[in-house]
């Protein structure tokens, strides 16, 4: 019933769904050359003011309806930082950043979970964090304890539960949310062997029927299954933006 | 944020953050929030005890001005400490959603507002124990004469929030500043000890204006004058103007600094 409400809000919206980021510029802190303290200052450890770095430079980028991307780069090559600037994380220091739909962003799953509390209660912390405890409901609680296979022990606190058991409720939580932009961070599924088919199926429904969809990933064989468009970052630059299948041919090569 | 301080779902988030994190302080407590009771009920009887039995002095203004100041200077000092750690021990979660920052601050906060409560409510146990036959009724309006005093910790636990990512020597800076400051306010020494002709420095420091009504209405037993609440709300809009300046400036950016 609430999926269905969830659906015909969507539905209304999903076709403007859109990203434009016109000139952004991404500045962080360079954490290493910052004194931890006052001591450290004095002792020559580092300077007291923060000196900025470049994290994303001259981004310009349109994505629309229909699109799944994925953004592809080695490590340190700003995937991730891009997609927490279109989560709405990373504030721009130059540019602009247009967009039109409702957004989840899944980086990493769990975090913040509190292991003294129940795993019911734990479900609304997630909420919190995700600013989804407006659509909390029991019907809600009880979609995710059933995909997430708990049962009674979504009562016992959370330090007493498995790795995997962890890794089942956070994935469900996480993929309750349908959004109009689906963002993930090398993340796809999770959770034991049993559970990890189901939550492949589930994720792949979701990556496949939101209206606009971005994958951070290293997987090569899963870009070219899940993407449509595929975007190459290198030194926080967009250096390629084409069809998977090029992108990747372009990516292998400068990595060999 | 404004707009955050009106919504349902705002204050639902902080009671959800704050609950959770009351569970895991209990976490290893038979008694649990009950020690928030005890604690500062077992404090000041042994205070009271040694000025009555031990020293032989009837010393009522004393306790009663201990009463009043400790619960407020705790309350502020472990409202400082815990928000300036509030953003820096969450850079995991914050790192990862798009959430409010300031709901992580307020519900630190939440959990010492807790704790006051407990502790007033010690404190009127002690008080009705020990000297009964002078109390007024007049003190349970205790909540409504610290309002001014709990808005003000509030907003600068706030501004102390986003200020430590930048500058991560403010919780020593605060200890300092507080071992100096907290003799600086008449809590461990009654007010009427001090001479009238340096009274005036007293009423320099924002402080003593916000402690200063609920030691009026413990120790002399009535609602404080006008004067007092005055000036304990003009200190209090002065907070929250500073510290909105604060959060507006260093809010944007906090996010690469914690």
């Amino acid at each position: 019933m609430l999926d269905a409400h969830i659906g015909e809000e969507l539905h209304s919206t999903k076709n403007k769904s859109s990203i434009e980021i016109s000139n952004a510029y991404v500045e962080g802190i360079d954490a290493l050359k910052r004194a931890a303290g006052i001591r450290d200052f004095i002792l020559g450890k580092g300077s007291l003011k923060s000196s900025a770095i470049p994290i994303l430079h001259d981004i310009n980028l349109s994505i629309s309806h229909g699109e799944r991307i994925a953004f592809l780069g080695q490590n340190g090559s700003g995937k991730s930082s891009l997609l927490k600037v279109i989560a709405g994380i990373y504030p721009l220091k130059f540019g602009n950043i247009k967009i039109s739909g409702s957004i989840a962003a899944i980086i990493e799953m769990g975090i913040g979970f509190e292991p003294e509390i129940s795993g019911r209660d734990n479900i609304k912390l997630a909420l919190v964090y995700t600013n989804m405890l407006h659509k909390y409901s029991k019907a809600l609680e009880e979609e995710i304890i059933e995909f997430s296979e708990l049962g009674e022990k979504i009562d016992w606190p959370m330090k007493t539960y498995s790795s995997g058991m962890v890794s089942r409720l956070a994935f469900s939580i996480s993929t309750i949310q349908d959004p109009d932009i689906l963002l993930l961070d090398e993340v796809f599924a999770a959770g034991d062997q049993h559970f990890l088919h189901k939550a492949i199926k589930r994720m792949e429904n979701k990556f496949f029927s939101t209206s606009i969809s971005i994958l951070v990933s290293h997987q090569h064989d899963l870009i070219r299954k899940t993407c449509n468009r595929c975007i190459l970052l290198d030194n926080g630059r967009i250096i390629e933006d084409g069809n998977p299948e090029k992108i990747l041919k372009i990516y292998e090569a400068r990595d060999v | 944020m404004i707009r955050l301080l009106f919504s349902s779902i705002y204050w639902r988030s902080i009671l959800i953050l704050t609950k959770a994190s009351l569970i895991r302080m209990n976490k290893n407590s038979i008694l649990g929030s009950l020690w928030a009771l005890i604690q500062p009920f077992v404090h000041m009887c042994v205070i009271s005890y040694i000025f009555s039995v031990l020293l032989k002095q009837s010393n009522e203004t004393m306790v009663k001005n201990l009463a009043a100041g400790l619960p407020l200077w705790n309350f502020l000092s472990t409202s400082l400490n815990a928000s300036s750690m509030s953003l820096i021990s969450r850079d995991n979660i914050l790192k990862r959603y798009r959430t409010s920052k300031t709901m992580f601050i307020i519900s630190d906060i939440a959990i010492n507002l807790f704790t006051l409560g407990c502790s007033i409510l010690a404190m009127y146990l002690l008080l009705i124990i020990f000297y009964f036959k002078s109390l007024s009724i007049i003190i349970l309006l205790a909540p409504i004469v610290i309002i001014p005093f709990i808005i003000s910790v509030l907003s600068v636990s706030i501004a102390i929030g986003f200020l430590t990512p930048y500058i991560r020597d403010i919780p020593q800076i605060i200890n300092l500043a507080l071992s100096t400051l907290y003799w600086s306010v008449p809590i461990v020494y009654p007010y009427t000890i001090i001479p009238e002709s340096k009274r005036f420095i007293f009423e320099l420091n924002p402080l003593f204006l916000l402690i200063r009504p609920m030691q009026v209405l413990f120790v002399e037993q009535r609602f404080p004058d006008m004067m007092h609440m005055i000036k304990a709300s003009l200190v209090m809009i002065v907070s929250i103007i500073v510290s909105y300046f604060i959060y507006r400036l260093l809010s944007r950016n906090v996010i690469y600094y914690v």
